[in-house]
């Protein structure tokens, strides 16, 4: 366990004296006194800075404390992300962080002249009894301190003089703990995380990633628009236009012109329009089915059961429309379920039971097949859960070998960013 | 016909009405949104001149949702029994459940890639004009594979083809052709189903309500 300064000082005082401790405090007071002595004339230069010299010399202080064996401080701000550099002055100013640093970096000033004027002091007081002490070696020796005040000293009480210096150290040595542990204890304060920054920091994370799962549904739901606005239209109209050369063709076979080749060829075009329209549907299902948005989970969940390929048996007649969010995630569950238990589980039913209590969304897919279906294994129920996870929600998977095989979602019925807060 | 036609993407809207003229029919208005074509068949009404046949896509604006759709039914409650088509990118249940449950014949639900097909199309627009009702074969055969525990299960194979052509708004006769049987075979199938479903004469309307069923159980 680290030993503190605190600790350090409240030892018996021989063994303060002679550990690391004195030399360490003065290692700290003086870092602090050079700190001071730079910084005043640059702070002065530069004033409008202020906040900036807070934010360097806090980052300097954490790392200071260090010296006197204090566990690392957590940093009070913020981490800012890459795609938020732009903003960082904007979030620095705005923390209430920075302004503590601030608070630390006038505290550092003035501890640092405080340091430095006892280091003076402290210098001063030694260099006079050494100098007293040496010419005394040589006789009985005179100092004129001010008008009227003189010290005399005899060779004989030179060990007075240096029991003096003695009890000058060892109170110096006290002295100097005692101001570098309070200016420790007050950066302590100063610029440490506050609880609730701590709290907020996790917020702000959690917003984002909700935010991030809201913004990734939104845009399946504008692709599947614009999908079904541009390409699926114009590939409608190619096929009626198709349609009308047919139409044509076989009036002009009818009147005895030879077009068998040319209606073969429009008749394969318009064979591969309808498959590329196929295609397409399918690939757009698979992006954001539009029937989920217009009329909610238990519509879409009926259209899903109906291109199973297996009998499903649905109970969803208790769903109430959830959030956009919250729906497409039971919905791509549900869907991925049944493609698991039709590909790997030798299914013969599947039973799909959905349903809204007042704050949940949940959805059960049960199977009859042969269980043992491991959940680190498939990508796409991994991802499902990460995905109900963020909204605040659970996937369990339950699959003991020989079945039955169950799946169990628990969605936030509304996963609006204010629910999550007071959640 | 005379018919209202009810797209918003311009090409397809273009495209549409070039095939109708050939086919023979008058596009009497056009609109591109859901409000737009509510309108141009209360204009048509307020002249005594409604349409023969009212053609929309499902999704259009205002809400890009299922706005045409909602506009049908719309339609069908303040102007009675306007035959309408309701064209679609996709099958989805939700959107014929809505449709077909509210009216007994003159609707048809269909995918948009069956317009190319055009004498298939042509022939289904004839049957909706006339009272008849049209589901996407893509629709019905979804319906089929999804409904357990439903009356419907106890169809035999043949009763199910019969019953799926029935849905496409074929007639007896053209069911008989299709599956290369006699009229009087596919009348004692669609006879058994009627049973099988539990529908009895005096319903109406049976033929629609055997296919409402997949859709409403």
């Amino acid at each position: 366990m680290n030993i503190t300064v605190w600790r350090a000082i409240g030892a018996k005082p021989w063994r303060f004296w002679f550990s690391r401790w004195p030399w360490l405090t003065l290692l700290y007071l003086f870092s602090s006194a050079m700190l001071g002595l730079v910084l005043l004339p640059m702070i002065a230069m530069t004033f409008v800075f202020i906040p900036l010299w807070g934010l360097a010399v806090g980052a300097l202080e954490r790392r200071r404390l260090k010296l006197l064996g204090f566990a690392r401080i957590e940093n009070a701000h913020v981490r800012v992300g890459a795609d938020e550099r732009h903003n960082w002055l904007n979030i620095r100013m705005t923390e209430a962080a920075t302004w503590r640093d601030v608070g630390g970096l006038f505290a550092t000033l003035l501890m640092g002249w405080l340091g430095l004027a006892l280091l003076v002091v402290e210098a001063v007081g030694l260099a006079a009894i050494v100098a007293i002490v040496a010419s005394a070696t040589h006789g009985p020796f005179r100092m004129n301190i001010s008008a009227g005040v003189s010290v005399e000293m005899m060779p004989s009480d030179i060990w007075k003089a240096c029991a003096a210096g003695l009890v000058a150290l060892a109170v110096a040595a006290y002295v100097n703990a005692i101001l570098v542990a309070g200016q420790a204890s007050l950066s302590r304060f100063l610029l440490s995380p506050r609880q609730a920054e701590l709290e907020r920091y996790i917020e702000r994370l959690t917003r984002s990633r909700v935010s991030l799962v809201e913004a990734f549904e939104q845009e399946r739901r504008r692709i599947e628009r614009d999908l079904h606005d541009g390409v699926q239209q114009e590939l409608v109209a190619l096929s009626v236009r198709l349609g009308l050369a047919e139409i044509d063709l076989e009036h002009a076979a009818q009147s005895g012109a030879n077009v068998r080749e040319a209606r073969q060829a429009v008749a394969v075009a318009h064979d591969h329009t309808e498959h590329a329209l196929r295609s397409l549907r399918a690939t757009v299902r698979g992006i954001h089915p539009a029937v989920l948005t217009d009329h909610g989970l238990a519509a879409a969940l009926q259209e899903l059961a109906g291109r199973a390929g297996l009998p499903i048996e649905l109970d969803a007649t208790l769903v109430q429309r959830a959030s956009a969010a919250s729906e497409g995630c039971a919905y791509f569950t549900v869907s991925e379920a049944i493609t698991n238990a039709v590909k790997h589980s030798s299914a013969t039913i599947i039973h799909i039971a959905a349903q809204t209590t007042a704050h949940e969304l949940i959805v059960t897919v049960t199977d009859n097949g042969h269980g043992g279906a491991d959940e680190t294994l498939g990508t796409g129920i991994r991802g499902l859960k990460e995905r109900a996870e963020t909204l605040g929600g659970a996937l369990n998977v339950d699959s003991p070998p020989g079945g039955p095989t169950m799946l169990r979602l628990r969605l936030p019925a509304a996963t609006t960013l204010t629910a999550i807060a007071a959640g | 016909m005379r018919i209202i036609l009810a797209e918003d993407s311009t090409l397809l809207r273009e495209s549409l009405t070039s095939l109708l003229e050939k086919l023979g029919h008058t596009v009497i208005a056009t609109a591109t949104d859901a409000p737009g074509l509510v309108d141009a068949v209360a204009l048509a009404a307020h002249e005594n001149r409604l349409p023969d046949l009212v053609i929309t896509d499902v999704r259009m604006p205002p809400n890009n949702q299922d706005d045409g759709l909602r506009a049908a039914l719309h339609i069908r409650r303040s102007h009675g029994t306007v035959p309408i088509l309701v064209l679609s990118q996709y099958v989805a249940d939700a959107y014929a459940a809505q449709l077909l449950s509210e009216n007994d014949g003159a609707v048809g639900y269909l995918l948009k890639d069956r317009i190319g097909r055009i004498s298939d199309f042509s022939r289904a627009l004839e049957t909706i004009a006339a009272g008849g009702t049209i589901i996407d074969p893509e629709m019905v055969r979804h319906l089929l594979a999804r409904k357990t525990g439903s009356p419907i299960e106890s169809l035999t194979p043949r009763e199910r083809d019969v019953l799926t052509l029935m849905a496409e708004g074929l007639a007896n006769q053209a069911i008989a052709s299709q599956l290369v049987v006699s009229a009087a075979a596919v009348a004692k199938h669609i006879g058994s189903i009627f049973t099988k479903l539990d529908l009895t004469p005096d319903d109406g309307h049976r033929r629609v309500k055997a296919v409402l069923l997949y859709l409403n159980t």
